[in-house]
């Protein structure tokens, strides 16, 4: 006795189609269905705690980067200034002109190694404690740091060759936690020619 | 001469054979095999969807599982698991059970046989409709939601006076995740003034600043891109990104393009009118209807090793005024109003240490079916039990009968 389906309408022989084929016809359809071009989609949920602690009108350094690894924020950027990628080394990373960069670090150790470490990068004589005095005072991220300069051939370490004409402004403070590093290299006469735009940046300088 | 059978009924046939169940358990068996042998190389995630989802309706298994000389070549092609799951829970209920021959003397296989299908089907029920995400607690927090570790949503709040307000908008990632190569998708949101047009999904994305380097002819907004990067096999470790368009309604005004990405701390503020709404792409959240609150938690580790030997947690769920106290554990979950708590992982004071630990993390599970393998389970045992008593019975009695005979 042949099946019935519904309407009691008997399905005899004669069909090519055998059923494996049908069967598979489905998902071959199902595959094929795109989402189309314009939707509306009406869902909601109710605000939670995870939407606690949003910031409005956040900029693009508050989004992006994580303030617990990212700490500092440029008040200022001057003019001609271009934002690089951050790293763990360069927690704000700036380039000017042709080679000229900027980096602000933090890092260990004390001032005059920090210092020393820049006078090596230039082949330049160690600073003593006793040169201390004669450096400038600068006021940076709440803090009292030293003005720092250094002319000549740019060793720049990461694997990069060594560089010549070349300068470094910048300041080197100890908040009593970290040591603040504010580092502008770049061809001597681009660099001289920055500094009123590194104090400004400097001056700009804060917490997020 | 026998009549040949109709071609309903051959098709029947075909579909409740014991052929076919056999041919479909193999399948199954080379595609469990395949899949755990591939997901070493491409990942959990990846090698479920590739094997297992509805949309897969055929699985080229990467012939790199047999070596690397391999590498780029692919095994013969299978059929889809989903689907062969289907024909085999399809196979079982019409062969199985509605084909059976019913009587007193197949109850325990028919029984067992319905187990099966409960099962297949719980899993049919658990793809469709279950909610997962987890819950992290530092110790003495508290939480009212939990989150997806793979799925995605654009979330849209409106802010007054500084503050998030009303309901959370949000579009689920089945709507934005195929906006690749070109195609985009515009988003209407009743309620919302704008549009939000979706393009240029990136499945792992790293926000950076411009930089030569880096850039590849990604699009530039406001000075920041969103870098492809390398996709990780775990998939919860990667940050999925997305250029978005907010188009106000009825033309009016322009376009705003903005970079979204898990990766983002904060919302991408938008001010339409005297309105201000806050825009961001987020692991999907799942709200509790009730706030769970971490007092104490602990682990243990087998002797010089990393292995976790027991993780628990002490809780207090508050739901309104009612506060009660729980002790969450490895397969101990907490059962309450629809949702079930699992202890998923901690952080250990000391690595591979027993202590106490600072942070806890409970699998937040809402499944409709959340039971059913249990009750598969149950079902199925009584039925071989109930056949096994049967047959012992049978072929004792019929030893008797046999003495018995002169």
């Amino acid at each position: 006795m042949p099946l019935r389906v519904a309407g009691g309408t008997a399905i005899r022989g004669g069909m090519k189609l055998r059923g494996p084929t049908a069967f598979l016809v489905l998902p071959l359809l199902l595959a094929a269905c795109h989402k189309p071009a314009v939707v509306t989609v009406d869902e909601t949920r109710p605000l939670t705690m995870a939407d606690e602690g949003l910031k409005v009108d956040a900029s693009n350094l508050d989004r992006f980067q994580d303030p617990k690894q990212f700490p500092f924020a440029a008040g200022i950027v001057p003019d001609g200034w271009r934002q690089e990628a951050a790293d763990q080394f360069r927690l704000l990373n700036f380039s000017f002109g042709q080679g000229g960069e900027v980096a602000v670090g933090a890092s260990r150790g004390d001032l005059l190694q920090n210092i020393n470490r820049w006078m090596d990068q230039f082949s330049a004589p160690h600073l003593k404690e006793e040169d201390f005095g004669k450096l400038e005072i600068v006021h940076v991220l709440g803090t009292d740091g030293v003005w720092v300069e250094a002319k000549g051939t740019y060793a720049g370490g990461m694997g990069r060759e060594p560089r010549t004409g070349q300068m470094l402004i910048g300041v080197v403070a100890d908040d009593g936690k970290q040591i603040i590093t504010v580092k502008m290299t770049g061809p001597a006469d681009e660099v001289a020619a920055q500094k009123p735009a590194l104090n400004a940046f400097i001056r700009g300088l804060h917490y997020r | 001469m026998r009549p040949q059978p109709s071609i309903p009924l051959r098709i029947l046939n075909f579909f409740s054979s014991v052929g076919l169940a056999t041919a479909l358990l193999l399948i199954l068996m080379v595609e469990t095999w395949l899949a755990t042998l591939e997901q070493v190389r491409h990942g959990l995630f990846d090698t479920l969807e590739k094997y297992f989802n509805m949309k897969a309706w055929y699985v080229l298994p990467d012939a790199a599982i047999m070596g690397d000389t391999f590498s780029g070549k692919f095994l013969p092609p299978l059929p889809g698991g989903y689907w062969v799951c289907l024909l085999l829970a399809l196979n079982i209920l019409l062969g199985g059970i509605i084909r059976m021959r019913k009587g007193w003397k197949n109850t325990g296989i028919l029984l067992a046989h319905i187990g099966i299908v409960v099962l297949m089907a719980g899993g049919a029920v658990s793809q469709l409709f279950e909610e997962r995400g987890v819950m992290s607690l530092l110790k003495g927090q508290t939480a009212d939601y939990a989150q997806s570790l793979t799925e995605t949503t654009v979330e849209v709040i409106e802010a007054h006076d500084g503050k998030p307000t009303g309901a959370v908008h949000f579009v689920t990632d089945q709507y934005y995740r195929d906006c690749v190569d070109g195609r985009t998708r515009v988003v209407k949101v009743p309620g919302l003034p704008f549009d939000l047009e979706f393009a240029g999904y990136v499945r792992n994305a790293d926000p950076s600043p411009v930089s030569k380097e880096r850039l590849k002819g990604e699009p530039v907004v406001d000075g920041w891109f969103l870098a492809d990067i390398k996709v990780e096999k775990e998939e919860e470790s990667n940050h999925p990104g997305i250029h978005v368009k907010l188009k106000p309604g009825n033309g009016s005004g322009d376009s705003t393009i903005a970079l979204l990405t898990t990766a983002a701390f904060q919302p991408l503020t938008y001010h339409l009118g005297d309105r201000t709404f806050l825009i961001r792409m987020t692991k999907r959240v799942w709200p509790t209807p009730f706030k769970v609150r971490l007092d104490s938690a602990k682990s243990k580790f087998f002797p010089n090793t990393n292995r976790p030997r027991s993780f628990d947690s002490n809780i207090t769920r508050i739901d309104h005024d009612a506060e009660t106290q729980h002790f969450i554990e490895m397969n101990a979950p907490m059962r309450y109003a629809g949702m079930t708590f699992y202890q998923r992982q901690m952080a250990a004071r000391n690595e591979g240490g027993d202590g106490d630990a600072a942070f806890s993390q409970f699998e937040v599970v809402r499944n409709p079916s959340d039971k059913w393998p249990k009750y598969s389970i149950l079902i199925t045992g009584a039925g071989l039990l109930g056949h096994f008593i049967f047959k012992l019975a049978t072929f004792i009695l019929g030893r008797r009968s046999k003495r018995a005979l002169p």
